[in-house]
């Protein structure tokens, strides 16, 4: 065995099992160079662990501010007292269920994502969610992506799943509609769709983009369904849409299949971002040659 | 993290799923003190370290009724973490502004007498560690301080970022390298 297949690094870090452990071992009995090299890597965590750890300069407040952050998001989560508090005193000064008015309450919402008018469709509880999925068929964009984004927040799973099994989004309805906020905190893989759509629309692409970089967190399933559509953005008629979807391959940070972007290489406007996202994605550093990166991604994605 | 301690993340999460708020304060004060620190290692200042944890926290809540438990608790609040110190490098392109005053400051030091660098205390020791990990690439800089200060194993860190083994591997032994190279002399 020679020093550059010792497994120097796993070793250190506890990472090899038996077998390979007594590998590393007896060859470290018989080889200063390899026996230098750990003690220097050693040496060097020894300073990088070195740096003082800190805790939380206040626990308390930190809790309390995650609270407040958690509750100006719509949810609240509060201690038992503290909640019954807020019960009373939402008993005294909000309109009884029944009385809100959905259809309005939507409109300021998609003039104006608000925290107001979705506390209010809140408390409407399942009696809203007809009207929005409605409002979701509609023909205005902004509506049709409020209500949704509303939707998701609000409605139990199966409401949700059941509501967007059944929904195409229609961006070309009103064409640069201020989607801004609306849905931009959403985390739900079934937003996937209604970004992908937005991407299509002027004006929409950072939100789009966003949500796509918020989803990717969520699962492993959830980050091959963005993957396959980064892959087939990547192969859109639309350069614009092109460009998107290879800042959004930049920017995301999973795997996908590379292929697509060798593609591109060739591209007079997109050659050279795909060239770096390959090789950021790969570590290599050939040049902008389609073959040598053909046989590179296939090698990597052989299974 | 043990098995066990999972588990009861994973209790937690549940609860909090069937409407239990409180559960959402056990796992925010169970972690907090590791993703400060975490946090602290990814952005080197202690208020956007406090601040970046809380918002991670809060980004938490929002997007744990999605959480479908396929990786533990912990992983997916990480990968929370890092993604939110992604999108404010990013937005404020801060990044960019920095490095320049961490080359300009490599400069100056590279050009200042080797007296003073002889004299130098632990503190200013750690701050360059902080520069040197700082200059990292982002991904080799989350495996190190995954692996460094969180102590956590390849496996673990290759589901927090969403890669594989291998990377972590190659990833953590490239930052090795690096360091040793930019902070030779102080090894
Ligand atoms: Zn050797």
């Amino acid at each position: 065995m020679t020093c550059g297949d010792v497994r120097l690094e796993e070793y250190l870090d506890g990472e090899l099992g038996e077998p390979d452990r007594a590998v590393v071992e007896t060859h470290l009995a018989s080889c200063a160079a390899c026996s230098a090299e750990l003690a220097a890597v050693r040496n060097l965590e020894k300073i990088l662990r070195s740096v003082p750890a800190r805790s939380i300069p206040d626990a308390e407040r930190f809790v309390q501010r995650v609270h407040a952050g958690s509750r100006s998001g719509g949810r609240v989560w509060i201690g038992l007292a503290a909640a019954l508090l807020v019960g009373a005193v939402a008993l005294l000064v909000r309109p009884p269920a029944d009385r809100v008015d959905v259809r309005a309450e939507l409109a300021s919402y998609a003039a104006r994502p608000n925290s107001a008018a979705e506390a209010r469709l809140r408390d409407a509880g399942p009696a809203a969610y007809p009207v929005l999925e409605a409002a979701m068929r509609g023909s205005d964009a902004r509506v049709q992506f409020a209500a949704a984004s509303l939707l998701f927040k609000l409605a139990d799973r199966a409401t949700a799943d059941r509501v967007l099994a059944g929904w195409t989004p229609r961006p070309e309805g009103n064409g640069g509609a201020l989607l801004a906020d609306t849905g931009g905190d959403s985390t739900d893989i079934e937003m996937l769709p209604v970004a992908v759509s937005a991407l299509e629309l002027q004006g929409q692409e950072r939100w789009a983009v966003d949500v796509l970089r918020k989803l990717q967190w969520l699962s492993r399933e959830a980050q091959g369904r963005v993957a396959g559509s980064v892959v087939t953005l990547l192969k859109h008629e639309n350069p614009r849409i092109q460009k998107l979807a290879l800042d959004i391959a930049d920017e995301l940070d999973i795997e996908f299949p590379l292929a697509a972007l060798v593609d591109l290489l060739d591209s007079p406007e997109l050659g050279d971002k795909a060239l770096k996202v390959l090789r950021d994605a790969t570590g290599k550093d050939f040049p902008k040659d389609k073959d040598a990166w053909r046989k590179a991604v296939l090698k990597k994605e052989a299974p | 993290m043990s098995e066990g301690d999972a588990m009861v993340d994973a209790e937690l999460v549940l609860k909090f799923k069937g409407g239990e708020e409180s559960a959402f304060e056990a796992l925010v004060r169970k972690y907090m003190t590791d993703a400060f620190t975490f946090c602290l290692h990814l952005t080197h200042d202690a208020q956007e370290a406090e601040e970046l944890s809380q918002q991670g926290f809060v980004s938490a809540y929002r997007a744990l009724r999605g959480f479908r438990g396929e990786s533990t608790f912990k992983s997916w609040l990480y990968r929370i973490f890092i993604n939110l110190h992604r999108d404010q490098i990013r937005r404020t392109r801060r990044s960019e502004a920095r490095l320049e005053v961490v080359r300009e400051e490599t400069r100056r030091r590279q050009e200042a007498p080797t007296a003073e660098e002889s004299s130098m205390h632990a503190s200013e020791l750690s701050d360059v560690v902080q520069e040197k990990v700082e200059l990292l690439p982002a991904r080799q800089r989350e495996v190190l301080v995954l692996h460094l200060y969180q102590g956590l194993d390849y496996h673990e860190i290759a589901r927090i970022l969403g890669c594989t083994y291998d990377d972590v591997k190659m990833n953590l032994s490239l930052a090795r390298k690096r360091l040793r190279l930019e902070m030779k002399e102080y090894l």
